[in-house]
């Protein structure tokens, strides 16, 4: 299978050359297949969120490389990145990122604006994927009027506004209750089925059942993989 | 600024109304009192319609500083039109600008005193308003022997108002020039218009420089609040980002939303200003443009809203959000989306 995702010695050093450095990541080489569901499994602080954001290009190594359908984004420029951020990667962050002043209409909504789609197709379509995620009623409310599930499916539904090859999840159980956890799966593995590969990072082990590949994560490195066949 | 032009425009509507030559003695370059035995030569002067002395003083009515005219019964200015009562014709005689009279609550046939003048009692024959609420205010015209009497100069004028045939005003100012033993101040209409504008040019000057403070020290105030203080708007510029919008995208959506927000703040400022200054009559914010007139102006604030002012509050306001707010979403938007989101 192919492969979308691939690092070599991907490092990430806070304050580096200094008394307070922090060494996140450390020489972590992975890599991940195409319609793939992997999970980032590691402790709180063990480096997962720092790896996804790092894979997810929304933050740059201290050193190393991250291939992404073998382009190089370590390489690119701030305008390519944005480019492969709006094209080809959608982000659920773990505390959903909703802007508060939006409407979750307006908030799934927006990642079209500069790319040029009218008001009406905007809506059109956030509208669509709001309804998929049961979240028609409540589209025209603000992020403080829903509840944390309620958050996340609008966060969902902003990350795949793009249509994007890949999503990626920063800890997607950590803010929502059980009941939304249910939903969650059920979303993840829709997702898939529709061929899109997914990263997670996470230290739930109900999600576990998911993976493809699962990666545990422990003081910035990569101590384990396992694969699953699903 | 609408204050400024007001009290500019009611200036030189006053100094329009006023005589063709200010005549004066010239003392070292400044202007000195003139005595009245020039005035007989100076009305024989060919195309001098009429000569009016003129003492002007200033004194205090009860608590508030006046300025005293005096000026021979039947001179009064046109501009100065009796509401109440008729105008003074003989000593002992006074009319009073409206400002004053509600001030003190005086009408006509009341009789006052003003300050330092040793028991001379003046009454009140009539109230005055004139078309510049500003300079009807305080104003007291007396005969023209009180007020000498009044200020101690006898035999003198302030000045002598010259009034010309349409055309003459260069030829009697030459004829003063040529009357002998005395040094001449003259000065034509022309020329007192071109204090004033310079006068008010100055004013505006002083407020432009303390407009530019005070825009300097918004600067960085803005700065401050509106980009390093405030985490929420670089959060929000992180998630613009991290969904793929670029740097100069995200500019442009800043830019957009400054000039959104100054087209809205410029009216609605010029909107509080003329609500205050129609409606407070400039209540408070007056005082720092017309002296010393108080919390509460005692008259009808001059105020003319014109164009470019208009645009100015509106491009100020402009270049204020911009530079409060453009370089710091620049700064959150060339760093990591991660960073910025943090």
């Amino acid at each position: 299978m192919e492969t979308i995702i691939r690092t070599e010695k991907l490092s990430k050093l806070y304050n580096p050359g200094t008394s307070y450095e922090v060494k996140a990541l450390w020489d972590i080489d992975l890599e991940i297949k195409k319609g793939h569901i992997a999970i980032l499994s590691g402790p709180s602080g063990s480096g997962k969120t720092t790896l996804i954001s790092l894979l997810g290009a929304i933050d740059r190594p201290t050193r190393g490389k991250v291939f992404l359908m073998g382009e190089e984004l370590t390489a690119m420029s701030d305008v390519a990145l944005s480019r492969i951020r709006r094209e080809t990667i959608g982000f659920v962050f773990q505390s959903f990122n909703l802007i508060p002043r939006l409407s979750a209409l307006d908030n799934v909504s927006f990642p079209l604006i500069p790319m040029g789609v009218s008001v009406t197709e905007r809506h059109r379509r956030a509208s669509e994927l709001l309804h998929r995620f049961q979240m028609g009623e409540r589209m025209r409310h603000t992020p403080e009027e829903l509840s944390g599930g309620q958050q996340q499916r609008v966060a969902i539904a902003r990350a795949l506004i793009n249509n994007p090859h890949i999503i990626i999840a920063d800890e997607p159980t950590s803010n929502i209750d059980a009941e939304s956890v249910r939903y969650l799966i059920e979303t993840l593995q829709a997702l898939k089925k529709e061929g899109r590969t997914i990263i997670i990072s996470t230290h739930d082990q109900s999600l576990f059942n998911l993976a493809d590949v699962i990666f545990d994560v422990k003081d910035g490195i990569i101590t384990g993989m396992r694969e699953f066949k699903q | 600024m609408a204050i400024s032009e007001g009290v500019k425009a009611e200036s030189l509507a006053s100094v329009m109304e006023g005589a063709d030559i200010y005549l004066t003695l010239d003392q070292y370059g400044k202007n000195a009192p003139v005595p009245l035995r020039y005035l007989d030569e100076v009305k024989k002067i060919n195309g001098v319609m009429r000569a009016v002395p003129r003492v002007l003083g200033r004194t205090y009515l009860g608590d508030r500083l006046a300025v005293v005219v005096g000026i021979p019964a039947g001179e009064l200015p046109p501009s100065v039109e009796c509401v109440e009562g008729k105008p003074f014709s003989s000593s002992g005689e006074a009319v009073i600008g409206v400002g004053l009279a509600r001030h003190f609550n005086f009408s006509v046939g009341h009789a006052f005193m003003l300050g330092g003048t040793k028991g001379k009692m003046l009454k009140v024959t009539g109230l005055f308003k004139a078309e510049s609420s500003i300079w009807a205010s305080d104003l007291i015209f007396i005969p023209f022997e009180d007020a000498s009497e009044i200020f101690k100069v006898d035999g003198l004028a302030t000045d002598f108002l010259i009034y010309t045939r349409p055309g003459y005003t260069p030829a009697v100012a030459e004829a003063l020039k040529k009357i002998e033993g005395a040094s001449f101040r003259i000065q034509s209409k022309e020329l007192v218009k071109q204090y004033f504008n310079k006068g008010f040019t100055l004013k505006g000057g002083i407020f432009t420089a303390l407009y530019t403070v005070a825009f300097a020290l918004a600067i960085p105030a803005l700065l401050v609040s509106s980009g390093f203080g405030l985490s929420e708007r670089r959060r929000e510029i992180g998630v613009l980002k991290a969904t793929g919008w670029q740097t100069s995208e995200v500019l442009e959506m800043v830019v957009f939303e400054n000039l959104i927000i100054s087209l809205t703040a410029a009216p609605l400022a010029l909107l509080i200003a003329f609500l205050w200054l129609k409606g407070l009559n400039g209540l408070f914010i007056a005082q720092f443009f017309i002296a010393e007139i108080g919390l509460f102006p005692p008259f009808n604030v001059p105020a003319r809203f014109l164009p470019i002012p208009a645009f100015l509050s509106f491009f100020f306001s402009l270049i204020l959000t911009m530079v409060g707010s453009l370089y710091s979403s620049w700064r959150a938007a060339v760093i990591p989306p991660a960073e910025a989101m943090k």
